[in-house]
């Protein structure tokens, strides 16, 4: 039987090389295409003979709006919608991307920490220059040093901040990445139980097995709408963050 | 118009009316993945330093130690948040 791992194996599909860098198009590749093309025909589908009664299809796509529209009012304020788009997108995105994963014989981009930690790297670029943007360099330095605090002390204190700072985007990450992974590896485990238990004891074994994997499964759904959640919440508080700086 | 402000209604009520709660397993993955990750970057910056200056441990430990702090500070500081919120 395929270790538990071996579901998260990046496969070449078409290789290409350019100038010396492997760029194939490999399952990743073709499982983030997937999820763009499901997010575009879902956007198509939904935003179809738009009416001011709505259909059942435009209430599922005026509730996703709400959903994030809600999420930005209350974590940075009404001059947060500018970054509507942006977060709209990247819950999708991520969503649809969780969801893909469930599939099975599909592949769990999340599930790959290089992935998630470019996403969460360039939010993080982003974030830091709609900081420096909004507020000049000096005051954005000024955010590593707490008002209040005896000047011996900023020594130590600046430090700390500024590695607290450049560790949002490995927490954000990892968070995704750990979910995803693990979610997925103890399917494959359980699944394997079933499997193996079933086979030496005339079925009767992976009953048990199987009930507790159909459970699991309807988690690890859970958990992928749970995780792209999150992750569109942080980015929005790191957006806030950039424009009230405290 | 009317139909608009009345959806905009009912979400806002329903938005009063749950309020938010946070899971243990979402503090739990939140405060480990504090701690976590500013003692690793701490230690990443530490290493990359040593590498550039060529002087092994020095700045390594430095910024172990203070990714600890930093971890620990972090944690404290969502420790608070949290009770803040209760």
């Amino acid at each position: 039987m395929a270790s538990p791992l071996s579901q998260f194996e990046v496969k070449t599909i078409i290789p290409i090389e350019v100038f010396g860098y492997d760029i194939s198009f490999t399952n990743s590749a073709l499982a983030m295409l997937m999820t763009v093309v499901l997010v575009i025909l879902f956007m198509y589908i939904c935003s179809r003979n738009l009416s001011i009664v709505p259909s059942r299809r435009q209430t599922v796509l005026e509730s996703t709006y709400e959903f994030i529209e809600g999420m930005i009012s209350d974590n940075i304020g009404r001059e947060g919608m500018k970054y509507f788009s942006f977060v709209f997108t990247l819950f999708l995105f991520i969503l649809i991307g969780n969801l893909l994963g469930m599939f099975p014989y599909s592949f769990t981009w999340t599930s790959h920490i290089i992935v998630t930690f470019a996403i969460a790297f360039f939010i993080f670029i982003g974030v830091t220059i709609i900081a420096i943007y909004k507020h000049g360099l000096i005051k954005f330095m000024a955010f590593f040093a707490p008002s209040g605090v005896p000047k011996p002390m900023l020594l130590l204190l600046v430090p700390i901040e500024i590695i607290s700072y450049l560790s949002r985007p490995i927490s954000l990450s990892v968070r995704l990445f750990a979910n995803m992974m693990a979610g997925h590896t103890l399917l494959k485990v359980i699944g394997g139980f079933v499997f193996v238990l079933g086979a030496n004891t005339f079925i009767i074994g992976g009953i048990l097995p199987l009930a507790f994997l159909v459970a699991l499964t309807g988690l690890e759904i859970v958990i992928a709408f749970l995780q792209a959640y999150v992750f569109a919440i942080l980015t929005c508080l790191y957006i806030n963050d950039a424009i009230h700086l405290h | 118009m009317t139909k608009q402000k009345i959806s905009h209604k009912l979400v806002l009520k329903n938005k009063n009316n749950t309020p938010k709660k946070i899971s243990g397993y979402g503090i739990g993955m939140k405060m480990s993945l504090d701690l976590f990750s500013s003692v690793f970057v701490g230690t990443m910056i530490g290493l990359g330093m040593d590498n550039f200056f060529s002087t092994k441990p020095i700045f390594f430990l430095i910024f172990l130690v203070l990714g600890i702090i930093a971890g620990f500070y972090n944690l404290y500081k969502s420790a608070q948040n949290l009770n803040k919120n209760d």
